[in-house]
């Protein structure tokens, strides 16, 4: 089980003078759930085109021990992908969809997807066009849960949903998909979504990975400080990664600094990831 | 087998408005126009309308009295009222698989639900081939199956409307005609005929469908449409002998009548030059008999070859165009 899922060894995409993605190197481990972060652009759907084996790239990579160039067919058996909302047939209905989907792959359960789908309000003879964002959310994730696949890739899955849809798509992944025998790879802008249900963290900037990490070791290398003002130029003196401030007081975010020299400023505290993001993006789009 | 069947289905369910209402829609106008013209005919005399619609009345006036080989002919010819049948359900045919085809490899890149095609296990050879198969040999059978139908009530029901005014002897003698009964044999005999003239046609449209990237029926049509004009303006302009003719008969005018039931006839040995069955004077063994004598021509062979290709590229293209990911 400790083979990796992914493995990616100077991983770029060149379209013609554009690069996409510039040597990215990466190891995902089976029972991870990793997001894959970065602003518009950097490479992310670049990426994962690549793993799914949609497009040609330069370098290693190995998805599941298989090129996904030359073995997608294969390979489709045991990943699945939910790229972005609404890329359902509009024509489709609730059971036609079943019907394929049980009719091509090897390791539906028509049983699964039906249990999923009696708990939302989707009807077997409904047409794709008739259905919310939400709906045809909840029924391509009806078909991609009952599929027992390795790798699950998800391209910002909950883009344009509410709230209330969003929170059900997490916490249904979560509660009804996820365990230790399979990975899931997220992108999506909403970092504060599914910060909570990563374990490990990616960022990609300009078709590079600028920080790769378990949250674990997140927590332990990223210090936000709480400063008050007179303590300001003793906490910039120590080189924080950023700075802002609010209702009198600045907060710093720190990499990789000492706890104890840093507790004597302020009060310590774990950054989000959104915070995290923007510290580590500054300056994508000037 | 499960799965190529299970992919069938599919095109089948994204394409019911084309494989099987508009050959339903087609034949029950077909239906409603001649209950029509055989209602109305049956307000005076039938027999006598129909003589002089095939040109057989020698006084052209009503016969009341109807000598037995009238009612004769007239059942030969309603047995052969299946082949006019066919034609507009033929046409139908050909127009839908021509939409069918410029939109097959497009309209799921467009509207993006390709992404969701290609997240299954299923290979981009078997998804083209799958709709391949369902333009030679469904939608065909489909048009086959209708235009026979409606041919045989039609006929059925213009024999029974004459015993109701007498002329007892049409009905049991277009029971009798071995025509009326082989005709659905011929028909079906005919569709892998069709299927391989039909091949070329759909391979280029399928190619150009999986490569544009917008206005696929534009390039599909206008391609060929602008090489033939293009080559038929430098031969007037320079006087020059470029093949524009031969372009446009073997070209153009094969990409879009190969999509035509019986266009093969136009390579038919003595036949040639007129496109249609000619049911009038041919019997339908000798059609069917013509029909496979084209397969033998270096024109439907050399179709097949550059079809082949058109198909290896469509799947490649499938494949691999950036914006289809």
């Amino acid at each position: 089980m400790s083979t990796p899922i992914v493995t990616a060894r100077g991983l770029a995409k060149r379209y013609g003078r554009r690069t996409a993605i510039d040597g990215i190197d990466l190891d995902i481990a089976p029972g991870r759930i990793v997001g894959l972060i970065g602003p518009n652009g950097s490479g992310k759907t670049t990426t994962l085109k690549a793993l799914l084996g949609l497009i040609d790239f330069e370098g290693q990579l190995e998805v599941l021990g298989l090129d996904p160039r030359r073995h997608r067919d294969a390979l489709m058996q045991e990943v699945c992908f939910i790229a972005d909302v609404a890329v359902l047939p509009r024509w489709i209905r609730v059971r036609e969809a079943i019907d394929f989907v049980a009719g091509v792959h090897p390791r539906f359960s028509r049983a699964k997807c039906e249990a999923f789908l009696a708990q939302t309000r989707l009807e077997p003879g409904m047409k794709v066009k008739q259905m919310s964002k939400g709906m045809i959310v909840q029924l391509h994730l009806a078909l991609v849960m009952a599929i027992d696949a390795r790798l699950l890739v998800l391209d910002e899955p909950t883009l344009g949903l509410d709230i209330l849809y969003r929170k059900q798509f997490y916490r249904d992944l979560l509660e009804r998909y996820f365990d230790e025998g399979r990975t899931i790879l997220i992108t999506t802008h909403q970092v504060e979504e599914v910060e909570h249900i990563l374990t490990d963290l990616l960022f990609l900037r300009e078709g590079r990975l600028v920080l790769r990490a378990s949250m674990d070791e997140v927590g332990e290398r990223f210090v936000e400080v709480e400063v008050a003002a007179e303590q300001a130029a003793a906490a910039r003196a120590l080189g924080p990664i950023d700075e802002r401030s609010g209702f009198g007081r600045s907060i710093f975010l720190f990499d990789g600094q000492p706890r104890e020299r840093l507790a004597a400023l302020g009060t310590l505290r774990t950054p989000g990831i959104a915070d995290l993001f923007v510290a580590t993006m500054k300056g994508s789009y000037a | 087998m499960k799965r190529f069947a299970t992919l069938l289905r599919r095109e089948f369910q994204e394409h019911k408005g084309g494989l099987l209402w508009a050959p339903l829609v087609v034949g029950g106008l077909m239906l409603g126009f001649g209950g029509l013209v055989l209602g109305l005919g049956a307000l005076g005399d039938l027999l006598w309308l129909f003589t002089v619609g095939s040109g057989m009345c020698i006084n052209c006036q009503p016969l009341s009295v109807e000598p037995e080989a009238f009612q004769l002919d007239e059942a030969a010819n309603l047995s052969l009222m299946l082949g006019p049948t066919l034609m507009p359900l033929g046409l139908t045919l050909a127009l839908v698989l021509l939409f069918y085809a410029v939109g097959s490899l497009y309209d799921d890149r467009r509207d993006r639900s390709v992404l969701f095609w290609k997240s299954m296990p299923v290979s981009d050879a078997a998804t083209v081939l799958s709709k391949l198969a369902t333009m030679l040999l469904v939608a065909p059978a489909i048009a086959a199956a209708v235009g026979l139908a409606v041919g045989m009530l039609m006929a059925l029901s213009a024999a029974l409307a004459l015993a109701a005014q007498g002329a007892t002897a049409v009905l049991p003698a277009l029971l009798a005609q071995p025509d009326f009964h082989l005709a659905p044999l011929a028909v079906f005999a005919l569709l892998p005929v069709y299927a391989l003239w039909a091949l070329p046609s759909l391979a280029w449209f399928m190619a150009v469908s999986a490569w544009a990237r917008r206005a696929p029926f534009l390039w599909a049509t206008g391609l060929p449409l602008g090489v033939g004009i293009l080559l038929s303006w430098q031969e007037e302009m320079f006087d020059l002998q470029l093949g524009g003719g031969w372009f446009w008969e073997n070209v153009v005018a094969r990409l879009f009548g190969g999509l035509l039931p019986g266009f093969w006839f136009r390579f038919a040995g003595n036949g040639g030059g007129s496109v249609g069955p000619e049911p009038e004077t041919t019997g339908l063994p000798e059609l069917v008999a013509r029909s496979y004598a084209t397969l033998g021509e270096p024109a439907l062979w050399s179709g097949l070859v550059v079809g082949a290709a058109l198909l290896a590229l469509a799947i490649r293209l499938r494949r691999w165009r950036e914006d289809a990911a």
